[in-house]
Order: C-alpha cells, then sequence, then structure tokens
C-alpha cells in the first residue's frame, strides 16, 4: 500500500512541497494548501508537515453521507470523488487530523489523492523529510 | 501582466496615510526585469543626490522578482533600496523567507514607501486591505518581539501565515547600519536601511497573502524547474550545504591564514582548531536537545543552509539561533577576536533582535578595539569599558550602546568612517572600509584575487556578495579534486569548465587558451567579476538567492534563469538577452554611485592593505600592490565600457539603452 512517511527531524520548513502540490493539482504557486500543511515554530526552527495518511479504517471514509469517499483500487489512497461530494465538511469533523479541506470556490472537500501515485511533494522535497513508500 | 507578475505596485504615503495602488509599468519591467532592476530605477529617478538619506523625502522599495513565489529553486527573494544612511549613496540589500512570495500572493509586486509618519506605525498588508495601523506599543521592541506582538495581535488562523519585516532599536535609534529582520532569522542587513524605516516611523510591515500565482507555460516551466533543481542537486558541492553549510569554510579559511583577525592585523590563531573550527561548532549543533538533521530553509529552496543552534547549558544557555553562517565566524570570532562559538552566537543573537548590520556592526567595533590597542583612545573616551581584543562581555555592552545610541557606542553608531573623523588622533587609518562600509569577509592581500577585486569594486562597498561571491569556485580545491578523480590538474579544469554556464567567449576571458586558473594572480579576474556582476544582478531582479552561486561548484547560469523566465512569463528571454539586462541594471546602479560623486578614488582599499604584510601563518608576508591594483582597474573599466575614472561612457549607456542617464553624466 502507498504511503507518504514524514521524519520531521529533515523538515527545512520550505514549503516546497505546499508549493509544488498546489501546483500540480491547480497551476498556482501559493501556500493556500490543499493537500499538506507544515505545522511551524520559526522561532524554534520546528516544522512538522501534517498529511493524509489514507488510514486502512478511515473516519472520513466510513462517516461521509454521501459515499463520495472511496478507496482507490490501483493506489490504495483514500480519495474524494469530486463529481459526488456536496461539501458539508463532515469528513474534516471525523478526521482526527483534520486533514480534508473544503475548497470554499468549488464547494467540495479537497485533500491529498497521492498524485495518482506519484505525488508531487515528495518529488520536490530536497531532504527527505517526506518518502514515499509504494 | 498575467504571468509571474502581478502587475501591481502598492505606494504608500506615510506623511498623507495615502494608499495607492497602481499598474507596473510594461517599459520597466521589459528594460529592467523586477526586484534589483526597476527598485534601482525608481530610487534613481525619486531620490536625487541632495536628498539626505534619513530626509522624509528619501523613499524604500521592497521589490520581488517576476519568479519570487514560485516553483523556481531558491525563489525566495525581495530586494530592498533606498539611499544608504552609511555610505549616503546606494543602498541596496536582499532578503529571502517568506515576506516576498506573501506579498506576491496578496498582489503586489513591489511596496514603495514615501515621507514620515507623524508618530510609529506598522503596514498591515492583509490581501487587498492595506492599513496604516499604530506602532506605538511596538516602538522600543526588539526585531523578535515585534515580530510575535504583531502575529499576536492581527490573529493568526494558523502559526505564521503572517510575514513580517520589521527593525529593532537601532532601526528606531537611526544607527547608520540599522537592519531589516524577517522570519526571525532572515535580515536585509547591509547599507543602514532599517535607519530609512526608522526615520519614516515605520515599524514593521506585516503581510498575508491568500491569493497565488500563475506562469504561462506549467509543463515547460516544472520542466526548467525540476532541470534546475537537478543541477543543483548533482553538484559535487551539494552534500557540503545541508551539513555543515556555510559553516564549512571556516577551516578552509583559517588553512589560507585569510581570517580578517583583529580587524585585519592578522590573518591566523594559533589556537583556532582548538576554539573555532567547523567541527566545534558542528559539535554544539549535533549536541542541541532537537537534533535537526537538516538546517532551515528559505521559499522553495533545496539548499536550506540555515543551520539552527540551540544551546542547553553553559554561560549562554537557551540560545536559540538559526543561520549559521561562516560571516558570523569572520565577524566576531576574528575580526574582534572572541574565542568560543557560545559567545559567537550571543554577538550574533544580539544584532538579530536589536537589528544592526553584521559586518558594519563587527567592524565598527574591531575598528574601536585596535584604537584601545594603539592607545588612541582610553577608558576616558569608552566611558571605563576597557575594550580587549576577544572580551565577549565589553563586545556585547558595545553592541548594545550602539543600538541604543548610549555613551561611546553613540560614536560608534556612525559607522567607522565617521566614528575616526569624530575621533581624530590618526583614527582614521584603522576605519577598515569601502565607500564608508565596513569590509566583510576574509582578508584581501591573502585569499584569491577575484574576491578582493568584487568587495574593491562592489556598489555598495564593504562586500562581494553582489559581484565576485558568485564566483566561489573552491580553487583551491582544483589539485585534490583531480588526485580524487585520478586525473591530471588540467585535465580536471578543462572538465569544471565544459560545466559552467558561462558564455563560451566569456570564459575564453577568464580562464584563457589553454585554460589556466591562478587564484592569486589578477589574470582573469576583470572578465569574471564583470561577468559574476551581471549574473547577480539578473538574479537580484528575478527574485532568486545567490546561495546556489556561492555554494555549487558549477551553479545555475543564464541558460537555466533563461528557461526559468521565459517559461515563467510566456515571452523568450534568450541566456545573452539576461545577461544585456544584468548589465543594464549594474550600469544604472553605477550611474546612482557617479551622480553622488563616486568614481576611482572610491574603488580602493584603506592604506593598510597595501603597506602592511600579513605577519604571520600561511599567508605571511602577503600584502596588495598599488600597480597591480591599477592595472586590473584599467582593465575592468576598459572592458565595463567605461572611462579611466570608472564613468560610463555615453556609448555605453546607449548601448544598453540607457539613453535618460547621458545628461547626468559628469
Amino acid at each position: 500500500m502507498g504511503s507518504i512517511l514524514i521524519d520531521p527531524s529533515r523538515c527545512t520548513g520550505c514549503r516546497y512541497c505546499q508549493v509544488a502540490s498546489n501546483f500540480a493539482k491547480r497551476r498556482l504557486c501559493t501556500y493556500e494548501s490543499f493537500c499538506i500543511d507544515i505545522l511551524r515554530n520559526d522561532r524554534e526552527s520546528l516544522y512538522v508537515p501534517k498529511i493524509c495518511m489514507h488510514c486502512e479504517d478511515a473516519p472520513c471514509m466510513s462517516g461521509c453521507p454521501e459515499q463520495a469517499i472511496v478507496r482507490d483500487k490501483e493506489t490504495n489512497a483514500v480519495i474524494i470523488e469530486e463529481a459526488i461530494c456536496n461539501g458539508c465538511g463532515l469528513c474534516s469533523e471525523l478526521c482526527p487530523y483534520s486533514i480534508p479541506k473544503i475548497d470554499e470556490n468549488r464547494g467540495i472537500a479537497v485533500k491529498c489523492n497521492l498524485c495518482h501515485g506519484e505525488p508531487y511533494c515528495v518529488r520536490y522535497c530536497a531532504t527527505e523529510a517526506l518518502t514515499f513508500n509504494d | 501582466m498575467n504571468y509571474g507578475y502581478i502587475g501591481q505596485i502598492l505606494e504608500i504615503d506615510l506623511n498623507r496615510n495615502e494608499i495607492l495602488k497602481k499598474p507596473l509599468d510594461d517599459d520597466l519591467v521589459n528594460r529592467f526585469l523586477g526586484g534589483m532592476g526597476i527598485s534601482s530605477w525608481l530610487l534613481y529617478h525619486e531620490v536625487p543626490p541632495h536628498i539626505n538619506p534619513i530626509d522624509p523625502k528619501n523613499i524604500i522599495i521592497f521589490a520581488t522578482g517576476p519568479l519570487t513565489g514560485t516553483l523556481a529553486p531558491c525563489s525566495s527573494r525581495t530586494e530592498i533600496t533606498t539611499k544608504s544612511p552609511l555610505t549616503e549613496a546606494l543602498g541596496s540589500a536582499n532578503v529571502g523567507g517568506f515576506w516576498g512570495p506573501m506579498l506576491k500572493y496578496a498582489g503586489y509586486d513591489l511596496l514603495v514607501v514615501k515621507d514620515r509618519a507623524s508618530h510609529p506605525v506598522y503596514i498591515w498588508i492583509d490581501d487587498a486591505s492595506v492599513q496604516i495601523r499604530d506602532a506605538e506599543h511596538l516602538w522600543g521592541k526588539d526585531s523578535w518581539d515585534t515580530e510575535d506582538a504583531i502575529r499576536n495581535e492581527l490573529g493568526e488562523t494558523y502559526p505564521h501565515e503572517i510575514q513580517v519585516l520589521s527593525i529593532g532599536p537601532a532601526g528606531e535609534n537611526l544607527v547608520r547600519y540599522a537592519a531589516i529582520t524577517g522570519g526571525y532569522f532572515n535580515s536585509a542587513s547591509r547599507c543602514g536601511i532599517g535607519a530609512v524605516m526608522g526615520s519614516k516611523n515605520l515599524k514593521a510591515i506585516a503581510v498575508r497573502g491568500r491569493g497565488g500565482l500563475r506562469v504561462a507555460d506549467p509543463t515547460h516551466f516544472e520542466e526548467s524547474v525540476l532541470r534546475a533543481v537537478d543541477r543543483i542537486k548533482k553538484d559535487p558541492g551539494y552534500s557540503k550545504v545541508t551539513l555543515p553549510g556555510p559553516l564549512e569554510v571556516s577551516n578552509r579559511l583559517h588553512k589560507m591564514g585569510a581570517c580578517p583577525g583583529l580587524n585585519f592585523q592578522i590573518g591566523y590563531f594559533p589556537n583556532w582548531s582548538e576554539t573555532r573550527s567547523t567541527e566545534i561548532a558542528l559539535q554544539y549543533i549535533k549536541n542541541s536537545p532537537n537534533l535537526r538533521l537538516c538546517g532551515k530553509g528559505c521559499h522553495c529552496c533545496p539548499m536550506a543552509c540555515y543551520r539552527v543552534v540551540n544551546l542547553p547549558n553553559g554561560k549562554y544557555a537557551g540560545l536559540k539561533l538559526s543561520g549559521l553562517f561562516v560571516t558570523f565566524l569572520h565577524q566576531w570570532g576574528a575580526q574582534c577576536g572572541i574565542s568560543n562559538w557560545p559567545a559567537i552566537w550571543k554577538c550574533e543573537e544580539l544584532i538579530q533582535r536589536l537589528g544592526l548590520d553584521l559586518g558594519s556592526t563587527a567592524g565598527t567595533i574591531a575598528f574601536a578595539l585596535e584604537l584601545y590597542q594603539r592607545g588612541i583612545i582610553d577608558e576616558k573616551d569608552t566611558g571605563n569599558l576597557s575594550l580587549k581584543w576577544g572580551v565577549e562581555n565589553a563586545i556585547m555592552e558595545l553592541i548594545h550602546q550602539i543600538a541604543y545610541r548610549q555613551g561611546f557606542g553613540n560614536i560608534l553608531a556612525e559607522g567607522s568612517v565617521r566614528a575616526s573623523q569624530t575621533i581624530g588622533r590618526g583614527a582614521e587609518r584603522y576605519a577598515m572600509a569601502i565607500k564608508g562600509s565596513e569590509i566583510m569577509g576574509s582578508d584581501p592581500r591573502t585569499r584569491s584575487r577575484w574576491w578582493g577585486f568584487g568587495i574593491q569594486v562592489s556598489l555598495r562597498g564593504g562586500d562581494n556578495i553582489k559581484t565576485t561571491h558568485a564566483a566561489t569556485f573552491h580553487p583551491g580545491d582544483f589539485k585534490e579534486e583531480s588526485l580524487k578523480a585520478g586525473i591530471t590538474e588540467s585535465e580536471y579544469l578543462e572538465r569544471f569548465i565544459n560545466q559552467l554556464d558561462i558564455f563560451p567567449e566569456v570564459k575564453d576571458r577568464i580562464f584563457g587558451r589553454p585554460p589556466k586558473f591562478d587564484p592569486y594572480s589578477y589574470r582573469g579576474v576583470a572578465a569574471m567579476t564583470k561577468w559574476y556582476e551581471e549574473v547577480s544582478s539578473v538574479i537580484n531582479a528575478l527574485g532568486l538567492c545567490l546561495m546556489d552561486q556561492t555554494m555549487l561548484t558549477h551553479k545555475l547560469g543564464p541558460t537555466y534563469y533563461s528557461d526559468l523566465i521565459s517559461s515563467c512569463i510566456g515571452k523568450e528571454i534568450t541566456p545573452k538577452g539576461l545577461v544585456e539586462i544584468g548589465e543594464r541594471i549594474y550600469n544604472l546602479q553605477k550611474m546612482y554611485m557617479v551622480i553622488h560623486g563616486f568614481d576611482r578614488k572610491e574603488d580602493d582599499w584603506p592604506a593598510r592593505f597595501y603597506e602592511e604584510e600579513i605577519p604571520e601563518g600561511p599567508s605571511k608576508g602577503a600584502t596588495l600592490h598599488r600597480e597591480e591594483i591599477d592595472q586590473v582597474l584599467d582593465e575592468y573599466y576598459t572592458l565595463r565600457g567605461w572611462n579611466h575614472q570608472g564613468i560610463p561612457k555615453e556609448e555605453t549607456l546607449t548601448r544598453l539603452d540607457l539613453k535618460e542617464l547621458i545628461d547626468d553624466l559628469p
């Protein structure tokens, strides 16, 4: 099963992962990322990337009233079917880490989908704070 | 202008409380790209020679480039341009972190601040909403606490979504080398630009941008980005960047006997290895309570050059610092003679919090220490401070006095050159400054000739960061590397030169045919200096960082920058076209110096470097020779199309599409 592994001791807080994932999905350079956050304390130079773990028993998936959250057969990622999602936001409440975010423009929930098996955030992480285990 | 650029300048008049949003001029973009290019043009036209740097009529410009905030590697930079209180001419400093990208995401390429507020204020840019807010309660706070206080009062919804540039007490008190600090550890520090913010009663500028940036051709742009990242990561110097980072240079310089020891009196300390070596610094980093394998990085940086140290015990327990550059060691460890890392770092923490420039603060203090050593000043002048080399308490006390302009610090707050005139008694000889700005880095008598020549002709004076700093080839390593590779030194050199992204005719001018490279000769130095001044100008106009230039063996060059910018803005700028823009920007800045009366006589070293030999160590006997310096200056001016006095010729300005400036020629 593919998953992104995180090593905070290697994270430099550079936000390449955030900009790259936005660029991949929306062709936009911005920090307003739907895929990956970095919990940061610049004064202490501490950084912890926060990203969907695609849980085996994913509460967002089992709790979605529209059954819009499914497991991708190829990548095993927990993904949101954009055509079905109505943006109610329950998935975000059910997730212990509040990972799914609501894209107000499109009225749907959005989160990491492992970029169909080739995560952009991992590709751009120079220090291997993020690695992909497929 | 939809791609790369936002197309909007934010102009704020602090006296009239006026906030204007103006379109970014296409013609300026075509001629000067952005960043340092456009900001230098605005300064040239808005701040003529008769305006005093701390007069309300001086302006301060915060300029991003078209690549700032994009996916391009190392694209964090903001250029800050104003008239310098230190040199009273071009003030140009640059800062990384995340402030520049945020300014663009908020919807502005440049911020121009004019005039003076009647009381302390700060600017709050929250996307389209811009406010000038009261800062009475922040006045007096150091730059770290200012940042915390602003974040708290503006109510961040997640940590560090607001980016802040601020000044500390030094900027408020108009210290002529006050810095602007951002993200705690990033600073735009040279030229005293912090004092200009202070003179405008402007404590800070906070920005939050929730928008984004588009590029013209995402597919090609991404290919160019990955090509550039790949070149960076495959460079032989890359593994040294993350650990030990720029600290690594410490041992090498000492091996060369090139430390600026005791205000450039010595190049070598017998106890250096046991006290100030890279290995000892690394022990502190490795023993930090929160072990970090990697440094700290600015926006989209694969190099993350900021080392982090966290001292759990000892005299300075609790000290937390990031950005451990070798310059800390040069200025505090060598120039002021402090012999232990924790005290060196403590001095650094002090100047970051108080908002001072490293080079000028340590340079001015080293100047005072030498005056004390020579008996030119004594306790009567210093307010009973005993200014002995390396005595950390006295040095830290002076740092405080400078920032608050108290006691003897009030004289030193003017910089070493002005202080030497106030003190008199022959003190002038010991002000180690060029164009009024204190010299940073290694001793020019010993290190590779191009290194020093860049400092000598640098437009802002005192350092070579915008000139030959980018030409760091680690030439001392050629022999070692060729042995490792099992080939001859000339084969290694040939292979090395082939890898460089420099135009073939320029390579020939620098290295000759067959290629040779002798770091201690001036052969090729004029051509190399011109090349890296132009490349650095392009980088500072694009909004990229110079660190890849400094740390990597092969570096990125115009081919890479051309691919990035062309796919970003959707208009081809060839590598040659880019370098020409770099040359135009450099000549524009040079002209700003010329109209302020600077010429050949300011492109010169303090007398010490000609008249005194390095007394001990591996560089014993080294000195500069006037005839050699004159010869290379002539060669450099000719190559640049400048006259014997170092003033651009009319035809040079015409060739570079700077005809408007011809009337300003003396």
